[in-house]
């Protein structure tokens, strides 16, 4: 089974994804702070990392960027998962962040659990 | 008054000039008045790839002052060509400003002026750019395809340039970025998806485009699609013959 950590400080949201994605047949971990996540990475090595943006401790744009520069997690697709979503955003999230893709909030069940599906079996990068 | 439209991708290599080459000649098929301008004024290929012969009149020379638009026309196949300056030298004596004013010009005589865009954000993409309507985005389904994509995007909007579609080329690989997530982070519909196919190298050999060269191929057809497309935003009236 799949394991996907789910990092959002909005317990809503938090409980939304795990709706959709645990009904896929997912196992869904959370963490609700940037710090909290990056310590979960570590422990359970997920197969996929879905990111928010703005959180309280640290924006997920940092946190992605430990986890790319962190050599036993870098490997691990990160998407970011954000109300933020300008041009600027997403590129920040691909360039500067070095995020494997940017998803749009409000959450789209169908375009979420498409894009799951293929940043588990294919990602863009694997650096 | 016709429309300009630049195809323009951020990152170079794409397939922007093999686009426009035989998207251009689909239109003009199409019996569209349509004009293909060379706007990659330091690496200028659309000559080379309809096979033009050089050392004729080109957008250099109409940038410079020497002479109008209307002289540096190459018919290609019921397309009227502007084609760029090959030598290096012909960049010294470029004015930008007249950039604008030469599409213009053409957008009095063109139902279509498709204006082929250099690579990167730099002045000549820039001018390229806010001189044109609106905007095709060109991309490969990569992700350093999509930064340099969402780069164009940020400048177009600063620019005030329409950006009505995108089209994915050299596509087909298991290892594609799926199209409808390209639609999705991009926000914009999907124009065309074209085949990454060997054909297009050995047509460039041959100077002559792959929609003359092997007008059954999926390629051809699939720009015969996009040219439809467009034919219908610009004339929802005219009939396709
Ligand atoms: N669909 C395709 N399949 C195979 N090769 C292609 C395709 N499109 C373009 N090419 C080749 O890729 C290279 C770059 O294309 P070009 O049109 O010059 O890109 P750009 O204008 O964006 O720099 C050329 O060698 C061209 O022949
Ligand atoms: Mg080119």
């Amino acid at each position: 089974m799949k394991k996907i950590l789910v990092i959002d400080d909005e317990p809503d949201i938090v409980f939304l994804i795990k709706l959709i994605l645990e009904k896929e047949g997912y196992k869904v971990i959370e963490a609700n702070s940037g710090s909290e996540g990056l310590e979960l990475a570590k422990k359970e090595k997920p197969d996929l990392i879905l990111l928010d943006v703005m959180m309280p401790d640290m924006l997920g744009w940092e946190v992605s960027k430990k986890i790319k520069a962190d050599k036993e997690l870098s490997k691990i697709p990160v998407a970011m998962l954000t109300v933020k979503s300008a041009a600027e955003d997403k590129l920040k999230s691909l360039e500067e962040a070095r995020a494997d893709w940017h998803i749009a909030k409000p959450i789209d069940r169908e375009k979420l659990l498409s894009t799951v599906a293929w940043l588990l079996e294919a990602p863009p990068r694997r650096v | 008054m016709g429309v300009s439209i630049c195809f323009a991708s951020g990152k170079g290599g794409v397939g922007k000039s093999t686009i426009v080459a035989n998207l251009g000649i689909a239109l003009a098929r199409y019996k569209l008045k349509t004009v293909v301008v060379d706007g990659n004024l330091e690496g200028p290929s659309l000559g080379l790839i309809m096979g033009i012969k050089p050392n004729i009149a080109s957008l250099h020379d109409v940038l410079s002052g020497e002479i109008g638009v209307e002289s540096a026309m190459v018919k290609v196949d019921g397309l009227d060509v502007v084609v760029g300056e090959l030598k290096v030298e012909g960049l010294l004596d470029i004015n930008f400003e007249l950039f604008e004013r030469t599409i213009e010009d053409l957008e009095k005589k063109y139902e279509i002026v498709i204006v082929d865009c250099p690579p990167g954000l730099g002045r000549d993409a820039v001018v390229a750019i806010s001189s044109c309507y609106e905007m095709v985005l060109v991309v490969t389904p990569e992700i350093t395809s999509i930064s340099e994509a969402l780069k164009t995007i940020i400048i177009a909007k600063k620019l005030g340039t329409k950006i009505i579609g995108v089209i994915i080329n050299k596509a087909g690989s298991k290892y594609d970025i799926p199209h409808e997530r390209i639609s999705d982070i991009l926000e914009l519909p999907i124009l065309g998806v074209l085949p990454e196919d060997d054909e297009i190298k050995r047509a460039l050999m041959e100077g002559k485009p792959v929609i003359l060269l092997k007008p059954n191929s999926r390629f051809s057809r699939e720009i015969e699609e996009v040219a439809a497309k467009l034919m219908e935003r610009i004339y929802p009236y005219k009939p396709i013959s």
